[in-house]
């Protein structure tokens, strides 16, 4: 939801940017002809002109639009960027009726176990919340030349398989992020 | 390949490929897993909350300075900043150029936000078969970079390898001696082809291997 609704927004500024912008230039290199010309000014105007100068200064509803829309603007803007610092991380998981667990041991749970895979020198894990469930997002640092094939089978079987069972949830989405330490592998140090 | 009841073996192609012992044991073990919900991976999208959060900041500063401004205008305490700002923007012209420079910028900035919206991002991550259904698996272009180096070097004769790998290609300049350069290259060819079969790219990356003697 936060991804389309960045998107979404960042669209919409750079439209109004890239609108702006190129009206502002073109309008400046005198790119304007015709009634629009007329309608725009040339580009020998003043960037303000006096009569929208007075205009500022009046009390009536012009002044509401002119300083009320950047108020609502800058409402938005200050909610859209606390959403972004917002975690959505899962606090507790409910795997009983009265027995809930607490998501970070969960994640930190998966972690111990996928860090005990052969070849996996760290991982990070966490729970995040999406629209049909928890999901957890791993980062799995192997030793150079590790088998992806291999390491990524076991955290499915082993450390996620170990994870959902736990917890009792029929479906434990998974997103892994899988990378190598820098470096040679073993074979070639020896 | 991407049919949904497809064996997971047949999807990525990993069962005709004997590579090593330790990739045969895994092919045979992805020959054994039927994989009814298989989809073919998708690139990773970003949040892009970096770019968000930056974005909402420049334009509720600016909004919060358009409404600062009208608020103290209204009770007659302008700041002699916008009475200076004021004064520039009546007496200076559309057609000097900070206003043409000004507005070209903002449009291509505009033009730059746009193509951020509408891009996957997360360049550097390269998305992998899925080992099973309900995961998503992606892997770094360093990491496929430092996997495929670590096989150069592992044939006789190599003595260094740089490997570059895009979305679509891997790059390795490889340095050797005391090899035949043909035998070379066909022994790297098919050694980083299985390889690159092993790294289970979703979308298989084309190989192009340059060799120079040291």
């Amino acid at each position: 939801m936060r991804r389309v609704l960045n998107r979404v927004l960042l669209a919409l500024v750079g439209l109004l940017m890239l609108v702006g912008g190129s009206a502002a230039a073109a309008r400046s290199r005198g790119g304007f002809h015709g009634r629009l010309g007329d309608a725009l000014g040339t580009a020998h105007k003043p960037l303000i002109t006096p009569s929208q100068t007075e205009r500022l200064t009046e009390h009536g509803w012009w002044w509401w639009v002119a300083f009320g829309l950047p108020g609502v603007v800058l409402a938005v803007c200050v909610g859209w960027f606390l959403a972004q610092s917002r975690r959505r991380l899962v606090k507790a998981l409910r795997v009983a009726d009265a027995v809930t667990v607490d998501g970070h041991a969960l994640a930190h749970a998966v972690e111990d176990d996928v860090r005990r895979i052969p070849d996996v020198i760290s991982a990070q894990a966490r729970l995040v919340r999406r629209r049909h469930g928890p999901q957890l997002k791993l980062a799995v640092r192997a030793e150079a030349g590790a088998h992806p094939y291999a390491v990524l089978r076991a955290v499915r079987d082993e450390a996620v398989e170990h994870g959902r069972t736990s917890v009792g949830l029929e479906r434990l989405p998974v997103d892994v992020e899988f990378r190598t330490v820098r470096g040679l592998p073993r074979r070639h140090l020896h | 390949m991407s049919a949904p009841d497809a064996p997971f073996s047949a999807a990525i192609g990993l069962a005709d490929t004997p590579v090593d012992t330790h990739a045969d044991t895994h092919a045979d073990a992805l020959a054994a897993v039927p994989f009814p919900g298989y989809r073919k991976p998708r690139r990773a999208w970003s949040p892009r909350g970096f770019t968000a959060a930056m974005t909402a900041s420049a334009v509720g500063l600016a909004a919060g300075t358009v409404v600062f401004v009208g608020v103290s205008a209204r009770l007659e305490r302008t700041p002699g900043w916008a009475d200076a700002t004021l004064d520039w923007l009546q007496t200076h012209a559309w057609a000097e150029d900070p206003v043409w420079i000004a507005g070209f910028a903002v449009a291509v900035a505009g033009l730059w936000l746009i193509a951020v919206a509408l891009t996957p991002g997360r360049r550097h991550l390269l998305p992998l078969e899925p080992v099973g259904t309900a995961m998503s698996a992606y892997m770094t272009r360093r990491t496929a970079a430092q996997l495929l180096r670590h096989t150069a070097l592992s044939s006789t004769g190599v003595l260094d390898a740089r490997v570059r790998v895009t979305r679509r290609r891997a790059l390795l300049h490889v340095d050797y001696h005391f090899r035949d350069a043909d035998e070379l290259y066909d022994e790297l060819d098919a050694a980083l082809e299985e390889r690159m079969d092993t790294l289970l790219p979703s979308r298989p990356l084309r190989v192009d291997v340059y060799l120079r003697p040291a």
